[in-house]
């Protein structure tokens, strides 16, 4: 048998980190290979299948986000058209009468929707018309809303925030083109909210089957495809541990006709005499040495 | 089936095996899940646009109804294709808009399904195409119908723009993918493999002086410990023995000196125990250099709006050129930082200055992340730019420390490949993780991900053995030296310069700019300029081979030139528009493929007598610095060549000066070898 060998310095191995197989000390646990093959299988494929989902998840939330913020300015525009006319022919807000039943129409059309706002900020500035959370009347119009409207011109939208949601306004102008007014319309973003939730959790259960497959698949083909190799490696690390003694490394694995581990074979057959020559000749010195020894002791 | 006969074995087969195997598993996954994904956006969309159409009925309805209100009969309605061209060019989810009469007939009709729509359509439209109508009234009775159908193709169109989105995600991950497993293979399999093969080859010669120094727990490694307890035991057994010998050997007489002669023909190990072999893998680079360069990407997408949130108004400045400063901070502190990291390279070794850089980086990170004003801001992102500098060239130097003439292209090519990838996929994650976790946490990611490139370079890097005797020289004089040798003048002018110079003036300023004014969105125009990182990724490590296996170097690079300012300066011959743009980019690609990194490998055999000097890493430095020079003035010359002749000629302008760059090139390159070969100078161009 030959001796165990010492600790080994600056050993190597980045592998054995996650493997526990820590460098310059004995493995806590040995993993065969093609386990270590298919553990980074499962990694890659999760890895892969997550990024595609973040991604997808991102892309989904764009085209939502975008759908609804369109649709909802279908619906900005057309109650902007109805009112727009009017104060083009110089009326003012309060004069268009229709306007309060229009916007309590609208309210009931989009469940999105949680309030409308129609409001002057010239000359004074005022809610005119409401409907829904806060309707008109009840607050004062917020600072963001009435700078978005001076900013603005006829027909352009803008957005901002208020209690109960996000809000998609309009802005209305007289006809002097000057901005005097706006539609605001708010909308909760509890649906989006709902909507992106069930999308995430479908994408989690899709990233789970198709990482589970993948890896199932990985780990037969790495079975099927390193079995020869690591039982060719297994049988020569047998044959190395036996001093070179293929009899007792047990039967030579048939059939595999491997090239990596057939050359590792031909290569500890060369290690192994050569190891056995130095042996012999150390053999022979250490007996000279003892004989020399004992002579000069007898003597 | 023999073994090669050098030292190192080919894994070739192995690895193949293992690449496909995992590759194959990634790509089924993530079909997998782009198919599902692709279902479920399907099913959850089409309600989101079937919406919008009924929104856009009611809206477009009341239009109408005003009119029939005023007793106009539906038929003599004036402008009515006019309003609904508008509202198809504001709604492209909108296939066709009808105002039809009660029995069907089509009074107005328009959009770009209106040839499928059929008088008596229901309510499901054709090809079962959803269709939202509006009953329309004059005098409280019905007169006709507004129907508004979806478009056929629209759930189809934005699912091939997903499906394009997300294969551009399957290649990004696949790159990735690939560099996990190679470092993988290099680290458990073929690295540990080599060394055993080393070992046992050398033990077959008599030289037990070395062992792998490898332990693991699996079958290599049962393996490897096998060969490695042996070398060792018989180290123990021959410092045992001489030590016996040493006490008596003047007693042993002629039999034991022959004995001793017998010995002398193995080699054992100096000291107490034998060495352990350097695992040395080119490889290893690329993952710390990935992981590093990956963390400073992360916030490109999104740092000219991190900045604008610390903006400060700067008297004599623009809000443009203010916004601006912080990323010109950082290309200057980089561009003076790379010359004098070459120089610490060269005397502390790669492995040191990667280690070093960690905290200029960490620090610069944090603290930009941090950052509450725009003092800080640039403060802290221009330490991150010198931390960068020296990361960067300690790869290179650390390429440089493992390569030789014959494969330093092969070398080279490791680190823009990683560049690249690292570049593709930290651009696209970083803004994915800033929108979901917020700016200044994202740069806390970086910085994690800069922590774990410094832990793997500190696991995996070997340190230098010898430190070489290079003189400090400062960068001018330096520069001052390297510019009396011909040939590297003529490298850097016309190889270096134009290349950078096509690379940011065409590729990352102009393209962008003329697909957008082609009416391309953002997602186009990054699939497009994608192309050319991925044809460099695959192309660059293929001709890098060639380059060190033919010594095509020089060759190579001129070639390159010449290929990547071709297309260019083809685009109107190559179809214009967005065809030839993408040949363009393709040529632009390829070409660079050709000539990059041979061109870094060059450096070291045009300038042998400088590289004894002042050390091949300072003089990769100076290639940096001057590399630079191309980089900065690229937007500016593509800039003013657009607004004076337009995007077409601009480019064909810069294609025309590259490739009249290469061509000069090689015949300055012919010129200096034929002196050249008067002097004993080493030559392969």
């Amino acid at each position: 048998m030959q001796s165990a060998p010492r600790r080994v310095a600056d050993g190597i191995g980045f592998w054995g980190v996650v493997t526990k197989v820590a460098s310059g000390s004995l493995s806590l646990f040995g993993l065969r290979f093609s386990y270590k093959i298919t553990a980074t299988i499962l990694v890659l494929v999760i890895f892969a299948s997550a990024v595609i989902a973040v991604l997808a998840w991102h892309k989904y939330k764009s085209i939502l986000d975008a759908l609804v913020v369109s649709r909802l300015e279908v619906t900005a525009g057309h109650l902007q058209n109805g009112i727009q006319a009017p104060l083009r022919l110089g009326l003012s807000l309060s004069d268009v009468r229709t306007m309060q039943e229009q916007i309590d129409r609208t309210l009931g059309q989009d469940r999105m929707i949680t309030a409308i706002h129609v409001f002057e900020t010239a000359p004074e500035r005022r809610m005119v018309y409401g409907a829904g959370h806060g309707a008109a009347g009840e607050g004062a119009v917020p600072q963001p809303w009435a700078d978005a409207v001076a900013a603005g011109s006829g027909g352009r939208f803008w957005r901002s925030t208020a209690e109960g949601g996000q809000v998609l306004g309009v802005t209305l102008v007289d006809r002097l083109e000057q901005p005097v007014g706006g539609i605001a319309v708010v909308y909760s973003t509890a649906y989006v909210d709902t909507r992106i939730a069930a999308m995430t959790t479908s994408l989690t259960d899709y990233v789970i089957i198709a990482s589970g497959a993948a890896a199932g698949l990985g780990f037969l083909a790495v079975q099927i495809l390193f079995r020869p190799v690591s039982k060719r490696l297994k049988w020569l690390a047998r044959f190395a541990g036996s001093s070179g003694d293929a009899e007792a490394a047990g039967p030579r694995p048939a059939g595999t006709g491997d090239a990596l581990s057939a050359a590792m074979e031909q290569e500890y057959g060369r290690f192994d005499a050569a190891v056995r020559e130095a042996e012999t000749a150390l053999g022979d010195l250490e007996t000279l040495v003892q004989t020399t020894d004992a002579r000069s002791r007898a003597s | 089936m023999s073994a090669k006969p050098s030292e190192d074995m080919d894994f070739g087969h192995v690895r193949r095996r293992i690449i496909l195997v995992s590759g194959a598993m990634v790509v089924i996954a993530a079909l997998t899940v782009l198919l599902l994904t692709l279902r479920a956006f399907e099913r959850d969309l089409l309600p989101e646009v079937d919406a919008k159409t009924q929104a856009v009925a009611t809206a477009l309805s009341s239009t109408f109804q005003q009119a029939l209100d005023l007793g106009i009969p539906l038929d003599q309605l004036i402008g009515v294709d006019l309003v609904l061209d508008e509202v198809l060019a504001g709604n492209p989810e909108i296939g066709y808009l009808a105002v039809t009469t009660l029995d069907g007939t089509a009074v107005f009709l328009r959009g770009p399904n209106a040839a499928d729509v059929k008088p008596t359509m229901g309510l499901a439209g054709v090809d079962g195409a959803r269709e939202r109508s509006v009953m329309l009234q004059s005098n409280g009775e019905a007169v006709g119908r507004l129907r508004v159908g979806m478009a056929k193709d629209f759930v189809r169109r934005s699912m091939t723009d997903i499906i394009l989105d997300l294969a551009v995600v399957l290649m990004v991950s696949l790159l990735a993918t690939f560099e996990l497993l190679m470092f993988f293979i290099n680290r458990s399999l073929s690295g540990p493999l080599t060394l055993a093969m080393r070992t046992m080859r050398r033990g077959a010669r008599g030289d037990f002086s070395h062992i792998t120094g490898i332990r693991s727990g699996d079958e290599v490694g049962t393996l490897i410990t096998t060969i490695d307890a042996r070398v060792t035991a018989l180290n123990e057994r021959f410092r045992d023995v001489m030590a016996r010998v040493g006490q008596g050997a003047a007693a042993g007489g002629a039999a034991v000196s022959a004995a001793m002669d017998r010995l002398r023909t193995y080699s054992f190990a100096e000291d107490d125990r034998p060495k352990p072999f350097q695992m040395q893998v080119l490889t290893d680079v690329r993952m710390p250099l990935l992981l590093y360069v990956l963390a400073g990407e992360m916030s490109r997408s999104f740092f000219p709006n991190f900045v604008k949130d610390l903006y400060t108004p700067i008297p004599g400045l623009s809000y443009e050129a203010v916004l601006g400063l912080p990323i010109s901070a950082f290309m200057f502190f980089m561009a003076s930082a790379t010359p004098v990291s070459g120089g610490w390279a060269d005397r502390i070794g790669g492995r040191r200055l990667f280690l070093l850089s960690l905290i200029p980086t960490l620090v610069g990170l944090l603290g930009t992340g941090f950052a509450q004003t725009f003092g800080q801001l640039i403060t802290f992102w221009s330490l991150n730019a010198i931390g960068y500098a020296m990361a960067t060239i300690a790869c290179q130097s650390r390429i440089a420390e493992m390569t030789t003439g014959e494969n330093r292209a092969q070398g080279m090519a490791v680190f823009v490949t990683a560049i690249m990838v690292a570049a593709i996929c930290g651009t696209s994650f970083g803004g994915v993780i800033a929108d979901r976790i917020g700016f200044r946490a994202t740069f806390i990611v970086s910085a994690a991900m800069v922590l774990l490139s410094g832990l793997i370079v500190a696991y995996v890097f070997v340190p230098k053995q010898t430190k070489e005797q290079v003189a400090r020289v400062p960068l001018m004089q330096a520069l001052k030296r390297v510019s009396t040798n011909f040939r590297f003048g003529v490298l850097m002018v016309l190889g270096a310069v134009p290349a950078k110079l096509i690379l940011t003036g065409f590729l990352f300023y102009m393209i962008p700019l003329y697909l957008a004014e082609l009416g391309n969105n953002q997602s186009s125009i990054g699939r497009q300029m994608m192309v050319y990182f991925a044809i460099m990724i695959i192309m660059s490590p293929l001709f890098a081979r060639l380059a060190d296996q033919r010594g095509w170097r020089g060759g190579l690079v001129v070639l390159g030139g010449v290929v990547a300012g071709i297309g260019a300066a083809a685009i109107p011959f190559l179809g214009g528009g967005e065809l030839g743009v993408l040949l363009a980019v393709i040529t632009l690609g390829l070409g660079h493929a050709l000539g990059t990194a041979p061109l870094i490998a060059m450096i070291p055999e045009v300038c042998a007598e400088e590289v004894k000097e002042l050390g091949q890493t300072a003089l990769l430095g100076i290639l940096r610095v001057v590399e630079r020079v191309g980089s900065v003035l690229g937007p500016l010359a593509a800039a003013s060549l657009a607004t004076l002749y337009g995007y077409e000629t601009a480019a064909q302008i810069i294609g025309a000066i590259v490739a009249g760059s290469a061509v000069l090139l090689w015949l300055l390159l012919l010129l200096g070898r034929a002196s050249a070969s008067k002097t004993p100078v080493v030559d392969e161009a």
